[in-house]
């Protein structure tokens, strides 16, 4: 099994990680600083600890003693700094998404790089609605993925098939206009733009 | 044994958690007193329904089982600061006759997603204990609650005399508990909700402000409530109350309308704007001068609060209210020095500031120049991460001791720190009772010296003889921890994170602290010795918190063995990270009640 280390980079938010279990290799680097929020399997060598989300930028007396020798794992840092969610919505300017423990705690204004977008699912019949960060994934491929996991019981019903059929459950979204409209029938990147949030229906 | 309900100081030498039958207390079922035992009970009722210190209380129902009685039957306020350590039933059992109830649920540490979802707290148990027991319940306050509309429902036809709602930090429920409260309630005369998770669809959004029976409505606070709500109803509404004295809206209600919320009712003390700029949508563009006339017009503004998406030339409107203001929160307003000067100048009688770091060390310069009278300073980040810029630092600090000698409590957000700095606010302000410095970037040094940040907190707690709360930041040996088990002798609240070296430094603050109440970790590196010193002070304390640190299994096992009334929750949120004996996060507290039955499955009572 190979190990894949990498550093964070100096101004970047995004995340690089270690991925033991999953076979994948593929460089889907910004999904691993989340995995926790979506139930996937961590790999064991996770610190329990958060290293520096900053490379090389910070100076060494930053850097905790027992920071120093922890895998360049970066994960998001809950909770810190400390203050509280309705204060990082509306601070300047404030983003339209409601925070959540998924999403948020990480903020992503220092240098480049994508809005976390988090959007709502809620699923007909499940009165606990949960929420999702589109911005961590590439494709519908992983985003059905993400949603088998968040609702386990329908484990099978979202296999993305061109047509449709032999689908269990309907992925719906609305979109900028307020209309509804089917998951998986525009271009990833448009979709990401348009989805304000999602529905799954049986 | 007294079996205390929550209380703030409850020292080591007066909880006895022995149950000793010579004693009473609620719950028993003792034989009725003889007749004249009886009459000094009526007596002593009668003086003590005068007594209204919760404090007092608690010692007077030591005395004796007669005066516990007493004291029972005549306390109107109960305080449960923690919803989990004693059990409704109970309660309700020993105090019979209470018109005010305030419940607590969560940890503290909730409030930055350390806890996770459906933990608890509910309220529902408590309703239905109190609306059997109450029928004449007039207030609530819930702080970290569960509770859900149809619980909102049940309380709003549960009580015909209820009064005042208060709801902080609370979760679970929407517009249509909230419609069911402004229905029933006829008398309803407070509705305050604080920084509450109010979840909504669009689709299921009630119109609960045009539901209002009351008349006597005296304070309405809604600023966090996400929706929009309707601006006629509540004009209407306002129009309609002549006793309201507090209003704080959201930031759906536009600068426009707020002008007109301001005109029915001059008699305001506390004001929360809406959106205070041009964005607010709807309601028309106000002229600065006609919002100002507006200020001006209202002579009785007190509070100030509120200032969402300000345009910044709309916030010298309210100097002509500033003169008399003893509150103001600029702390949603991005606003430079420049822009808070010909405001604040005028601010001489100014005890409350809460403001964003944006103002920078030039802006706390100028605050403390003017508002000599400032009991309690927030600054809080514009840019909530561990590596931005930073506009504040010991300067701002420096600047806000030296003005402001009658400091009591603060909360400082910052980047750069000195000890130094720290060391002369202690000098400066001896009356501070709260002390809460947060140096963003973790184990950050003292900025000039790259010393560890111990011996300005040191001198906090050597130098504020009055301090109760203490939150600590930067980089921090087992030394800090050495000087406040020390000299904090009158602690009662201590925040830690990213701290300390070893279990030592847990140790010198459970062994040193006698007063301490609450304590709430993250993050350090204190492992079972540290945990298990406290062995002799957890029943005196109303919770502890830790979370991440070095934690095993074996010494929660031992806590949770050698103290049968202490409840030591493992909380298990991520079991996939489990290794076994780990134990990531730690919650502990004291009960009469024992483990509790709505314990979700990644929580597990040792």
């Amino acid at each position: 099994m190979e190990l894949e280390l990498g550093l964070a980079l100096p101004n970047n938010h995004l995340m690089k990680g270690l991925d033991l279990n999953d076979g994948s290799t593929t460089n889907s680097y910004r999904k691993r600083g989340f995995e926790e929020a979506f139930e996937e399997v961590i790999p064991k060598a996770t610190l329990p600890l958060f290293v520096h989300k900053n490379g090389g930028d910070g100076d060494d007396e930053n850097d905790s003693p027992q920071l120093k020798n922890s895998p360049e794992l970066n994960r998001a840092l809950v909770g810190w700094p400390p203050v509280k969610h309705p204060r990082r919505r509306s601070a300047g300017g404030g983003a339209e998404e409601r925070w959540s423990e998924h999403c948020g705690s990480n903020s992503d204004d220092g240098g480049g790089g994508r809005r976390a977008k988090c959007v709502k699912v809620k699923m007909e019949g499940v009165a606990i609605g949960r929420k999702v960060d589109l911005s961590l994934h590439d494709s519908y491929e992983e985003l059905f993925h993400t949603l088998n996991q968040m609702f386990p019981n329908m484990q099978h019903g979202f296999a993305h098939h061109p047509h449709h059929h032999r689908r269990r459950f309907m992925v719906t979204y609305e979109d900028g206009e307020g209309d509804w409209l089917l998951v998986g029938d525009m271009p990833w990147e448009d979709f990401i733009r348009s989805v304000k949030r999602l529905k799954i229906l049986s | 044994m007294s079996e205390d309900e929550e209380d703030e100081t409850r020292g080591g030498e007066e909880k006895r958690r022995s149950p000793d039958p010579g004693r009473g207390g609620g719950g028993g079922a003792n034989p009725p007193p003889p007749f004249s035992d009886q009459v000094l009970e009526n007596v002593l009722e009668n003086v003590l329904q005068f007594l209204d210190s919760r404090r007092d209380r608690n010692a007077v129902s030591l005395v004796c089982r007669s005066w516990c009685r007493a004291e029972a039957q005549t306390r109107r306020d109960l305080f449960i600061g923690n919803c989990y350590a004693v059990s409704p039933a109970r309660a309700v059992e020993r105090f019979r006759r209470v018109r005010a109830l305030v419940l607590k649920g969560k940890p503290r540490f909730a409030d930055f997603n350390l806890v996770p979802p459906r933990w608890g707290a509910g309220f529902y148990p408590w309703l239905a204990a109190l609306a059997p027991a109450y029928p004449w319940l007039e207030r609530l306050c819930l702080k970290r609650m569960s509770i859900s509309d149809a619980d909102l429902s049940l309380l709003a036809l549960s009580f015909p005399t209820f009064r005042d709602l208060t709801l902080i930090c609370c979760d679970g429920f929407g517009t249509a508990g909230l419609a069911a409260i402004a229905e029933h309630c006829r008398h309803l005369r407070v509705l305050d909700l604080i920084e509450n998770d109010v979840e909504e669809e669009e689709e299921e959004m009630v119109d609960w402000v045009s539901r209002f029976s009351t008349t006597s409505l005296e304070s309405l606070v809604f600023d966090f409530v996400g929706c929009a709500v309707n601006l006629d109803a509540l004009e209407a509404l306002v129009a309609r109350s002549p006793s309201l004295r507090r209003l704080r809206v959201n930031q759906h209600v536009s600068v426009g309308h707020l002008r007109r919320l301001m005109e029915r009712a001059p008699q305001l003390t506390h004001l929360g704007t809406g959106s205070f700029g041009e964005g607010g949508g709807g309601g028309g563009e106000v002229e600065v001068a006609d919002l100002e006339a507006a200020f001006a017009a209202s002579r009785s503004l007190v509070c100030l609060s509120g200032f969402r998406d300000l345009a910044p030339e709309y916030l010298p409107a309210i100097c002509p209210a500033c003169a008399n203001l003893a509150s103001l929160n600029l702390s949603y307003a991005d606003i430079t020095a420049e822009q808070l000067k010909p405001v604040i100048i005028h601010c001489h009688n100014l005890q409350t500031f809460w403001v964003l770091d944006t103002v920078g060390d030039e802006g706390l310069q100028v605050v403390a120049a003017t508002c000599k009278d400032l009991r309690e300073l927030r600054v809080f980040p514009l840019d909530v991460t561990e590596d931005s810029e930073g506009s504040v630092s010991d300067v701002g600090l420096v600047a806000i001791s030296q003005g402001c000698r009658k400091l009591r409590s603060i909360l400082y957000f910052c980047q750069r720190m000195t000890n130094a700095a720290v060391a002369t606010m202690s000098e400066n302000c001896q009356e501070l009772v709260v002390f809460r410095l947060c140096i963003m970037g973790r184990h950050r040094p003292d900025h000039l010296t790259r010393e560890p940040m111990d011996e300005g907190f040191g001198a906090i707690v050597m130098n504020c003889k009055k301090l109760t709360r203490l939150a600590v930041s930067g980089l921090l040996t087992d030394k800090a921890f050495g000087y406040i088990g020390m000299y904090g002798k009158l602690l009662r609240t201590l925040s830690v994170a990213f701290a300390g070296n070893s279990d030592l430094g847990l140790r010198y603050v459970l062994e040193g602290c006698p007063k301490l109440q609450k304590l709430e970790i993250r993050d350090s590196p204190f492992g079972d010795a540290g945990l298990l010193s406290g062995i002799h002070h957890y029943y005196n304390m109303r919770f502890l918190w830790m979370s991440s640190c070095k934690l095993s299994l074996r010494g929660c096992k031992e806590v949770a063995q050698r103290l049968p009334h202490l409840v030591v929750e493992w909380i298990r949120d991520k079991p996939e990270e489990d290794d076994g004996e780990a134990v990531e996060k730690l919650y502990v507290y004291r009960s009469l009640a024992g483990r509790r039955n709505d314990a979700p499955p990644f929580v597990e009572i040792l």
